[in-house]
């Protein structure tokens, strides 16, 4: 019995030894980063629902950056779906320094969730590396809905204020804000219902338990084809080809139309040379051919702008989100946060 | 004749060489995934995916869904030999596996999860098959109330999983439901109960709860009772590692029930594999004759977990497929590969591109006849595992527990967590608190919560919107009736157990 124990004893103290070399490695590896960069796959963070046009995004860069070698290493996409982008943000916010992760964000979620919720974080905290695209979105109804043109809606809440129901992802995205400024212009009242993806939204439209949502038109397509939805609106600067009879937002005399301004962003604090190496990256991946057909396919368009460009627009799109917000009253008057 | 025509075009497509290195390839991978906690098929189809968009989009599906196939199984494994679930949904395989494992039956428990998992996988591909377009009909038709209402009937059914103790069992629910509504609010943006912690705003994540709790505290008690050379006997002969005849006639009916309730819950968006083992177990339990068996190592509890896990990977395929909305971050996944081949998952998937249906259908009988094949030779070798001498067992199971757990985020915060919950699961062991129910009220809270907040916002407040709704009525009377399903159970069982008495004696 002595004997056996020992030989354990042992055994474990030449595993302890072994393992030594190993758990030193991520300080040694700290010394080795700025040298090299990148020096270890990078992370790259996606905030929608698996499939959702976020995480695709992400895919897609890190297939053209392996295929056309933009970068010497891999890029990898991790999911952190819900909450708005609350959980990718708390995320990326807790990796202050870490130079070998980037996120795709856009203008509404960054701007608009921190002016509306007591987070941790403002845009100003993060990284600014590039803009890559820009997509709107379309609002769709159910094939049997009775509601044909936005007319039709705005005539049902007048009849009935607080009684139709709007979709969406979180109360805090562009489509719900761009709910609220029509429901500003037009002074009628709706609902809105928060779901954890944008196909769970789509999903409940076809089912009949709310009577439109906002969705990217990419992720309808099959089912506006199928028959199973209908699209009244398009969110963008000009009609989608797929949808030609579908007026703009401008067209339908409802404002400015909320468009997604897709970028890329580091963690806060993130080192120079990362910024610098991940914006020319950026600029590759928007220049290459298999972006440019996935922006086709996916309705969305190519938009590059630098580090710096973005930065300045961020802060010009912060002011105008704030204005949509107190017009939508989801703000004080002074812009303030409203308490509950 | 569409349906055998399909499958024969399917099986064409896998029986190529390449194609059936790959299901091969996947199923193992697969496994393995399956044995590590937290790294899930999620993560690892992210990190193959430079690997898989090189492929053809056949024969990646049929490599990504063997892989599946494979996962599931896997979390069986590390969830009977170490009290460890390697996947989510293996922790109600913990229950009843690893009580087998400790009686020395390690060998009957993994053959018996393989072989569920077998039956599960098939049977509910051809349900799959068959239903497809009817069940993603139901699906659409699955609104918040509905949602509400299933999943608080899996709530209920909290009163099935309690130990000896009721009050017990109730508190570590609530315990859960607390843990449950910790991290960011998505229908107002606030934040609850994170402590001022970042690291709290996604929530708190069951993986490492379910770590911590089942096999953390198993240590600690073993730790406290004194090194003990080896956990279980391993006995001698193949007979005595195979499960009997006995056993599996005893798992017919459980088979049956929980494949069907798998199916069900893997299609409909949003509750998954895990729901649906747990969902099985506890109906499992209900109906058995002899409910005071599980939890002890009954053969019923591993066969119900492992065949509803495997049939809901088959139910979760369904609304992928034909409408495009992935019910799981694994199917998730499976889609986005889909789309990054300019292929688009929905109505018009199969009559456009019926090779993919039929080659992911074809391939997912092929994993799962080649993961029998695999696996049953595999058990004598799988059980030598427990004559390791527990000073160093232990060791090897903080650290693939440990691996797993950080490997979910990257973050050494989780491993405290995980610590925490470790010493929570050593004093819910102590005082003979159920861990399964806090864990089920953890898993179903988010959801259940989710679905009643649209539920009130769609009905303007009116709590009639769950009975209007014939569905939601159907599943909240089923609610209820879980609620108080112990004692009708016991009502009925004395029923039945003094008629059984009556004429024995009689012919006596």
């Amino acid at each position: 019995m002595m004997k056996k124990f020992r030989f354990t004893n042992l055994f474990f103290r030449y595993i302890v030894f072994l393992s030594l070399p190993m758990l030193s490695a991520p300080f040694f590896s700290t010394y080795a980063l700025s040298a090299e960069y990148p020096s270890r796959p990078i992370e790259i963070v996606t905030h929608s629902a698996p499939g959702g046009p976020n995480n695709l995004i992400g895919h897609l860069i890190a297939e053209i950056v392996q295929k056309e070698k933009i970068l010497p290493q891999p890029v990898f996409v991790t999911l952190k779906p819900g909450s708005g982008m609350a959980k990718a943000f708390s995320y990326l916010f807790e990796k202050k320094g870490e130079d070998h992760l980037w996120a795709i964000t856009s203008n509404g979620l960054i701007l608009g969730t921190p002016l509306r919720v007591v987070v941790p974080y403002t845009y100003r905290n993060f990284t600014p590396i590039a803009n890559i695209c820009v997509d709107g979105s379309v609002m769709i109804v159910s094939a049997k809905s009775p509601y044909k043109t936005m007319d039709d809606i705005f005539d049902a809440a007048k009849k009935n204020p607080n009684k139709l129901a709007q979709g969406g992802s979180s109360i805090t995205s562009n489509e719900a804000m761009m709910g609220k400024v029509m429901q500003k212009i037009k002074g009628v009242q709706w609902k809105f219902v928060s779901f954890a993806g944008e196909m769970e939204a789509a999903t409940n439209v076809m089912g009949g338990n709310i009577d439109f949502a906002f969705l990217n038109p990419s992720s309808v397509l099959e089912h506006v084809r199928a028959g199973n939805l209908r699209v009244i609106l398009a969110a963008s600067t000009k009609r989608y080809k797929a949808f030609p009879d579908v007026p703009t937002v401008q067209e339908a005399g409802l404002g400015k139309p909320q468009i997604s301004y897709r970028a890329l962003m580091g963690p806060p604090e993130m080192p120079q040379y990362a910024v610098k190496t991940l914006e020319t990256a950026a600029k590759r991946i928007v220049e290459s051919a298999q972006f440019r057909k996935y922006m086709d396919q996916s309705m969305m368009q190519e938009e590059y702008m630098d580090a710096k460009k973005l930065a300045a627009f961020w802060e010009e799109d912060e002011k105008l989100v704030k204005q949509q917000m107190i017009d939508g009253g989801m703000l004080n008057k002074d812009g303030s946060i409203i308490q509950k | 004749m569409d349906i055998v025509h399909g499958l024969m075009t399917g099986l064409a497509i896998v029986f190529t060489p390449v194609n059936i290195l790959l299901v091969f390839v996947g199923a193992v991978m697969g496994t393995l995934v399956g044995i590590l906690p937290g790294l899930g098929v999620t993560a690892t189809v992210a990190i193959l995916m430079p690997v898989v968009l090189g492929m053809t989009p056949v024969t990646a599906m049929i490599m990504l869904v063997s892989m599946f196939c494979g996962a599931r199984f896997g979390g069986a494994i590390t969830a009977i030999m170490m009290n460890l679930p390697g996947e989510s949904n293996a922790i109600v395989t913990c229950l009843d596996g690893y009580q087998m494992a400790l009686q020395g039956r390690a060998g009957p428990a993994i053959g018996l999860a393989a072989i569920s998992s077998f039956v599960g996988g098939q049977i509910s591909l051809v349900m799959m098959m068959l239903l497809a377009p009817v069940m993603a009909k139901m699906a659409i038709g699955f609104g918040p109330p509905e949602f509400f209402s299933l999943t608080l009937m899996g709530l209920s059914l909290v009163t099935s999983l309690t130990g000896k103790s009721l009050v017990k069992g109730f508190l570590a629910a609530t315990l859960g439901l607390v843990l449950a509504t910790v991290g960011s609010d998505m229908f107002s943006g606030s934040l609850r109960l994170t402590l001022g912690r970042i690291e709290l705003m996604d929530g708190i994540n069951f993986v490492m709860v379910a770590v911590g709790l089942f096999a953390l505290g198993e240590i600690l008690l073993n730790v406290e009772q004194g090194v003990k050379f080896s956990l279980g006997k391993v006995p001698r002969g193949l007979r005595n590692l195979l499960p009997t005849w006995q056993d599996i006639r005893q798992c017919l009916t459980t088979w049956i029930r929980s494949i069907i309730i798998g199916f069900i819950v893997g299609v409909l968006p949003g509750a998954g594999a895990t729901v649906a083992s747990f969902i099985s177990y506890a109906v499992a339990k209900t109906t058995s004759k002899t409910p005071e068996r599980f939890g002890t190592g009954a053969v019923e509890g591993v066969a119900a977990a492992e065949s509803a896990d495997n049939a809901s990977t088959s139910g979760d395929l369904v609304p992928m497929l034909t409408l495009g909305i992935p019910g799981s971050a694994g199917t998730g996944m499976l889609m986005v590969v889909l789309l990054m081949f300019g292929l688009r998952p929905g109505p018009f998937l199969l009559p456009e591109h019926p090779e993919i249906f039929w080659g992911i259908v074809a391939s997912m009988y092929f994993a799962n006849i080649l993961l029998l094949i695999i696996n049953i030779p595999l058990i004598p070798v799988v059980v030598q595992v427990l004559k390791v001498p527990y000073s160093l067992m232990y060791i090897i199971i903080i650290v693939i527990g440990s691996i797993g757990v950080y490997s979910i985020d990257y973050s050494i915060f989780d491993l405290r967590v995980m610590g925490v919950f470790g010493i929570i699961g050593y004093c819910f062991k102590k005082l003979d608190y159920p861990p399964a129910c806090l864990l089920l009220a953890l898993i179903l809270g988010p959801m259940v919560e989710r679905a009643f907040r649209q539920s009130i916002i769609l009905s303007d407040g009116s709590l009639s919107i769950f009975i209007e709704r014939p569905v939601s009525a159907v599943f909240l009377f089923f609610a209820v009736l879980a609620l108080f399903a112990p004692w009708l159970q016991r009502y009925f069982l004395a029923r039945v157990r003094s008629k059984e008495r009556i004429p024995a004696e009689s012919a006596q």
